[in-house]
């Protein structure tokens, strides 16, 4: 980067103005925002702090915003000095503009990157009467509403933009903002908004002729085609209406008088629903709306569900809505191809053909008055409408053969550019690189920007290193490599075969004699990992329920029991040998890293976070607690939190977090930070594709500094008062708390928040076995006692020094004491059929809290304790074939259709 | 019949080291409240009273947090193996630091001149295995007068300064200590003990006393609160002991005990109080103890048997000093028979009651009439209390006081 941006001004402080502010914020720079209204830009602020996580929380973490500066444009223009660049995003009207483009000019550093983000208005027209050296220094930004989360930053730059103003805004909207940044033509919709408001106009006009109901065709534009799950009217809804109109208007007035565009546009339908109010979800309202009574109060179905209306494009009147045949349907599967499927009498292929038809030929058309290549249209559109397949994507899925000829055959032009792809796909793979037509008709190498590292690249080039069905190890250079899991379609479930190439990795890197010198824990997809593999789980505990007679029965229930917790054990075994390896350790997290997933983030030596991470242990929903080292860790970090807080502190800290987990669950990278899931010294990259290259800079940094691998720690806790302190406040939570569905514990809860207790508080006694490895240092004195005791044991109170191992064997004696009840098998089946936690109604008759906690039937596991190496000998005989079942298992589930 | 206080029965646990680092306690794993219920539960026992006489717990104990806070005297009657009706016996913890259970004598005096037909436990205990000296967060008042903040928050300073106010040597200091060991060792030898301790978890003994202690290896022992080379003589080993302990007294009036049949240990005759200085704390049992003597219409040559709490030599030593100085002056035989603290621990909350209960059991057994019972507390604070032996005083060839 040629300059070092500090400061960023954002002029205009409505719903992109403020996101685009509040994202500059999430980046670490110091923000000014100025609004034309005196408070506006306050407003705006407060309204995202208050926000709840979701589209509105501009914040990744509510510190972030004061790191913003508020002021309006009357007063305050000259706050805007000092910054770097200042992005305007002022009403849409040209007048309006050029003032504020004044204003900018005459308050502004002579060297500040200026842009604006307009969407309907053209460079040429908006620098019209400007000086020069500001015309070097401007261009359009155009983010996507709502700037944090839409991953798009479309770029355009002017005549006579410099090329070393674009270059560093670039590099800013990429490593700053976090955004794909594409290059994009001064045309009207740039790439983004052309095709997609193209492709929603079209399925209007196309619905409207076939009288196609808009269930319909939201099942079918579906991700059938690599679209939304929401489906492109529903996502209009959510978008709004307004915003629909105004691209249409925007396409409508801007584009040429021969673009297809004005063909297909008949604005009619929506322009109707806007000038009613009816502007999609913010209204409460748009092509679907609630069914209301008279007195406005939802009108609900038998089981008591409000019902939904949808509009009806034959009658242009609300009807109620109703479940479409086509709904999860995937057409391609069925039909064996999708030339098969379109080929087919089928009604939606009726429907889908002619638009997607449409949408493909229109991109193909216009790609080069849009776009500088083929690759900026589909990445447009999968960054900025979360499309999985661009519509060059598409018809490689399609067959560009079978597209030419079905073209043909329907009497459409050919596009030039199917012309020179002359039945090639558009994109191929060529001696392990991935190749894309240029719009001569010549494949180049796919571009990735500066120093981003994707495994999809290193996984096309090499084979990996070791791995099965479970995990993969691959070397991602520089002698450091990746452990990538990837189990159960991109969910990335942890089992023993996970556990298997961990460990086998752990013994790869210390035997490689120097080759291998750190490792990277990354999954690339949209989520990390959502945690252990409960439908492996599931299934062997349902085969084991249906074996007859009681003796076979209780063999097969002991056998589970046994295999539980030996991977429990496993878990626990193998991430300590990853966290003590004499080699630095790096998790890389985007999305989802929850229980088991956020165990393997909390052994890492570093976290290089994404921006979006939503972590936490949420064992607790499926009845259970976080077995494979998540109570140590996070009470090792509750205590270094806590400090000199007292003996409850860390234990109250990591209660919370582990029996609270939507509310404990990090809401961003930044905020996982902030509620302890990654440590200070954690760090985030806000481009989600940079976080692999970024954790393989770290891991060698940590390597370059010379790397030790952390101690054990020492745990002081409050042992049985611990405990009944905790159970006190579940009681009342219990007892007074309320409706257990919405916030409060239930009967089922009572049970694991004992077991959860039990384990934080450090158990309530220490038996004489336990003694020389759970009490740290000289445990001399401590056998003395013992034995002066008749029945040996000594009561846990915060004066005794405990060992991860203690904590590690509380974690297996409860993981088991829960998992043995009906309870918990339940919850796991629920989750794994619902994908939901299950919250049971408290019983007819309640029982009080110490019967439920009096009929828990405390089991203690085998005792041991891991010595943080790789698992050697009979135990990692015992993974080997834990992985080899589960393995197996998974298999034949794939081959069944049930995962 | 008056409404004077009397002292039925007095039992205490073990007093036990509080761990160190490398020493776990011998009662360091057993909360503060288990400690207290088998000590209440057998004096209940052994009087045989009925539970429902039992009007109140009043417990001494400092540092109020974490196992020892939300008031554990109330939580020592709820607790399962209590044998006191929670319908009937109330809870009131005190905090008056080391002089706590000796207070809540004082305060069972007074209730009973008011409501004779009550019958109350007077209590200590204190874990200071799980509560460290000064709590588990350690904040105070702001506003609490500069100069006299460090020697609120530091007793080892305020015996510092009294061993350079006084003149006490090192060697004096430690020759008091070698002296309380030796007589707790004897005391012990000769079954002292055995009627009060009750054993919790089987630790029937105090493993405080050090029968091999000499003023040669104590004189090892650097000093803790100064530096030796600027003057500071105060060690760990001619200081009290940092114990994990319970106490209780039982108290009600004569009239109650005549009326059902209750030995009396001693009867309470007065009690009296001081406020000094904080950094001279130590000095406390000097007003304190003229006080009670003065409203028992006693005087110093009356006392048979002291009970000075021996929070260091240097402090206890200063007493004397001072008490003499005063024209009060003790012989040192008459002080403490069995030892103190030095020897066997002060468990903060719980020394009151023992050396109260433990005057009352040396009074009994030296059949001597009067016995004052005297500790310094921090914060510039002193109580003392004068009890009588009934028995010896009905052989008493004088009267008693008025």
């Amino acid at each position: 980067m040629s300059k070092n941006i500090k400061k960023v001004a954002v002029i205009g402080a409505g719903a992109m103005g403020s996101g685009i502010a509040a994202q500059a914020a999430n980046a670490g720079y110091e923000v000014v925002m100025l609004d034309i209204r005196p408070d506006g830009a306050q407003n705006a602020v407060n309204m995202m702090i208050k926000a709840k996580p979701g589209p509105n929380a501009g914040f990744m973490d509510a510190k972030n915003a004061k790191l913003i500066t508020c002021g309006n444009t009357t007063d305050d223009m000259d706050k805007i000095a000092d910054a770097d660049l200042i992005i305007e995003a002022v009403f849409e009207d040209l007048k309006v503009k050029q003032d504020t483009f004044n204003a900018i000019h005459k308050h502004a550093n002579a060297d500040a990157i200026i842009a604006s983000n307009t969407s309907t208005i053209q460079i040429g027209t908006l620098m019209n009467g400007m000086a020069d050296d500001f015309k070097a220094r401007f261009m359009n930004t155009h983010f996507f509403n709502p700037p944090r989360f839409m991953k798009l930053l479309e770029l355009i730059d002017g005549p006579d933009t410099s090329a070393e103003s674009f270059k560093l805004l670039q590099d800013i909207g990429d490593s700053g903002f976090g955004k794909k940044v594409v290059r994009s033509k001064d045309t009207p919709g740039f790439i983004a908004n052309r095709i997609g408001g193209y492709a929603i106009y079209r399925a209007i006009t196309e619905g409207t002729a076939q009288g196609t109901h808009i269930e319909d065709i939201d099942s079918i534009m579906s991700p059938a085609f690599g679209f939304t799950n929401m489906g492109l009217m529903k996502l209009s809804d959510f978008v709004g209406l307004d915003i629909m109109q105004h691209v249409g208007t925007n396409l409508s007035s801007g584009l040429g008088a021969d673009d297809h565009f004005h063909s297909i546009y008949n604005p009619d339908l929506v322009n109707a629903l806007v000038a009613d109010k009816q502007l999609g979800a913010k209204t409460g309202g748009g092509f679907y709306r609630p069914k209301k009574n008279d007195d406005g109060s939802a009108v609900r179905d038998a089981k008591g569900k409000p019902i939904k209306e949808v509009l009806d494009l034959t009658t242009g009147e609300f009807r109620d809505a109703a479940q479409s045949p086509y709904f999860k349907k995937n057409f391609k599967k069925e039909a064996g191809s999708f030339a098969k499927f379109f080929d087919s009498k089928n009604k939606a292929a009726a429907f889908a053909w002619p638009v997607l038809r449409d949408v493909i030929v229109y991109a193909m058309n216009n790609a080069e008055h849009m776009a500088y290549d083929i690759q900026s249209v589909d990445e447009a559109m999968q960054a900025g409408y979360n499309w999985k397949w661009g519509p060059f994507q598409l018809v490689d899925e399609f067959g560009v053969e079978w597209f030419t000829n079905r073209l043909k055959k329907g009497g459409i032009a050919i596009p030039e550019l199917l012309t020179k792809a002359n039945g090639r796909n558009f994109y191929r793979e060529n001696a392990g690189k991935k190749q894309v037509l240029d719009f001569d008709g010549h494949y180049q190498d796919f571009k990735r920007e500066d120093g981003v590292i994707k495994l999809e690249d290193i996984k096309r080039a090499n084979t990996r290193i070791i791995g099965n069905d479970s995990a993969s190890l691959w070397d991602i250079g520089d002698g450091v490599v990746a452990v990538e899991f990837h189990t159960v379609k991109g969910a990335n479930a942890i089992d023993p075969a996970v556990f298997e190439v961990l460990n086998d990795s752990i013994k790869l890197i210390n035997n490689s004699q120097g080759q291998y010198k750190a490792m990277v824990l990354y999954n690339e997809g949209t989520h990390f990992s959502v945690g252990a593999n409960l439908g492996l789980i599931d299934v062997f505990s349902k085969a084991a329920s249906k074996v007859p007679f009681s003796y076979f029965n209780n063999k097969a229930n002991a056998k589970l029991a046994n295999f539980v917790e030996d991977l429990v054990y496993t878990g626990q075994a193998v991430y300590k040998a990853l966290r003590e390896a004499p080699f630095p350790v790096i998790g890389a997290p985007n999305g989802m890293a929850l229980g088991g997933g956020c165990e393997a983030l909390l052994h890492c030596d570093g976290v290089q976070s994404g921006p979006e991470v939503y972590t936490g242990l949420v064992e607790v929903g499926v009845g259970i607690i976080p077995g494979w080292g998540g109570c140590a860790r996070h009470l090792e970090r509750s205590q270094d939190a806590a400090k000199m807080n007292g003996p409850m502190q860390a234990m109250a800290n990591s209660a919370l977090a582990i029996s609270q987990p939507m509310q404990a669950m990090s809401t961003s990278g930044q905020n996982a930070k902030t509620k302890l899931w990654f440590s200070k010294d954690d760090k985030i990259s806000m481009n989600a594709d940079r976080v692999l290259a970024d954790a393989k800079t770290r891991a060698l940094d940590m390597v370059n500094e010379g790397y030790t691998p952390p101690s054990e720690p020492v745990y002081h806790l409050p042992g049985a008062s611990g405990q009944a302190s905790l159970n006190m406040q579940v009681d009342g939570l219990y007892l007074y708390g309320g409706d257990p569905k919405i916030s409060a514990v239930n009967h089922v809860d009572v049970g694991v928040m004992s077991c959860l207790g039990h384990t934080l508080s450090g158990g309530t006694y220490i038996t004489k076995e336990e003694i020389p490895t759970h009490i740290a240092g000289n445990t001399a004195g401590y056998e003395a006692l013992s034995a002066e005791r008749a029945d040996g044991f000594i009561a846990v109170n915060p004066s005794i020094p405990l060992t991860e191992a203690r904590i590690l064997q509380l974690e297996r004696d409860n993981f088991m004491t829960l998992f043995n009840r009906q309870s918990t098998k339940d919850r796991m089946a629920h989750m794994v059929a619902k994908n939901k936690p299950l919250r049971e109604d408290y019983p007819d008759n309640r029982p009080t809290p110490s019967e439920i906690r009096g009929e828990i039937d405390h089991i203690k596991a085998t005792l041991r304790s891991p010595d943080g190496q790789p698992l050697s000998g009979a135990e990692e005989k015992r993974l080997k074939s834990m992985s080899k079942l589960s393995q197996r298992t998974m298999w034949g589930l794939q081959k069944l259709g049930l995962v | 019949m008056t409404n004077k206080a009397v002292i039925i029965d007095y039992a205490r646990s073990a007093f036990a080291k509080a761990s160190t680092p490398k020493q776990p306690g011998r009662l360091s794993d057993v909360d503060p409240v288990d400690l207290i219920v088998p000590v209440v539960n057998a004096l209940m026992e052994r009087t045989g009273i009925d539970p429902k006489h039992i009007k109140k717990i009043l417990l001494g104990n400092v540092h109020q947090e974490a196992q020892q806070g939300l008031n554990i005297a109330r939580m020592s009657v709820l607790h399962e193996d209590s044998v006191l009706d929670n319908n009937v016996t109330s809870g009131t913890t005190i905090d008056r630091f080391c002089g706590s259970s000796l207070e809540a004598i004082a305060m069972a005096d007074g209730f009973l001149a008011r409501q004779p037909d009550d019958v109350y436990i007077c209590a200590g205990v204190q874990s200071m295995s799980m509560v460290p000296m000064s709590g588990l967060n350690p904040l105070i008042n702001a506003k609490v007068q500069g100069g006299n903040a460090p020697g609120f928050m530091n007793m080892g300073i305020t015996a510092e300064n009294l061993a350079t106010a006084y003149d006490i040597s090192r060697a004096d200091q430690d020759a008091f200590a070698v002296a309380s060991n030796q007589k707790t060792t004897a005391a012990h030898a000769k079954g002292h003990f055995t009627n009060e301790i009750v054993p919790i978890n089987g630790v029937d003994y105090d493993d405080g006393p050090r029968a091999d202690s000499s003023i040669e290896s104590l004189g090892k022992l650097r000093t803790v609160f100064k530096d030796a080379k600027s003057g500071g003589s105060v060690t760990p080993g001619n200081a009290s002991q940092i114990t994990d302990g319970a106490s209780a007294v039982m108290v009600t009036s004569e009239s109650f005990a005549a009326a059902n049949n209750l030995p009396i240990k001693a009867v309470i005759l007065s009690y009296g109080e001081s406020s000094l200085a904080p950094e001279i704390m130590g000095l406390g049992p000097v007003g304190a103890s003229k006080e009670a003597l003065e409203r028992a219409g006693l005087t110093m040559d009356d006392i048979d048997v002291v009970e000075l709490n021996e929070a260091f030599s240097a402090q206890s030593i200063a007493v004397m000093k001072e008490l003499d100085r005063q024209g009060m002056a003790i012989a040192p035989e008459k002080v403490n028979l069995d030892g103190g603290a030095i020897a066997m621990g002060h468990p903060l909350g719980a020394s009151g009651a023992r050396i109260v209960g433990h005057l009352a059991e040396v009074l009994q057994r030296e059949n001597k009439r009067y016995g004052l019972a005297t500790m310094c507390i921090g914060g510039g604070q002193g109580v003392a209390m004068v009890i009588e032996n009934p028995a010896a005083a009905a052989k008493a060839p004088t009267p008693g006081p008025v």
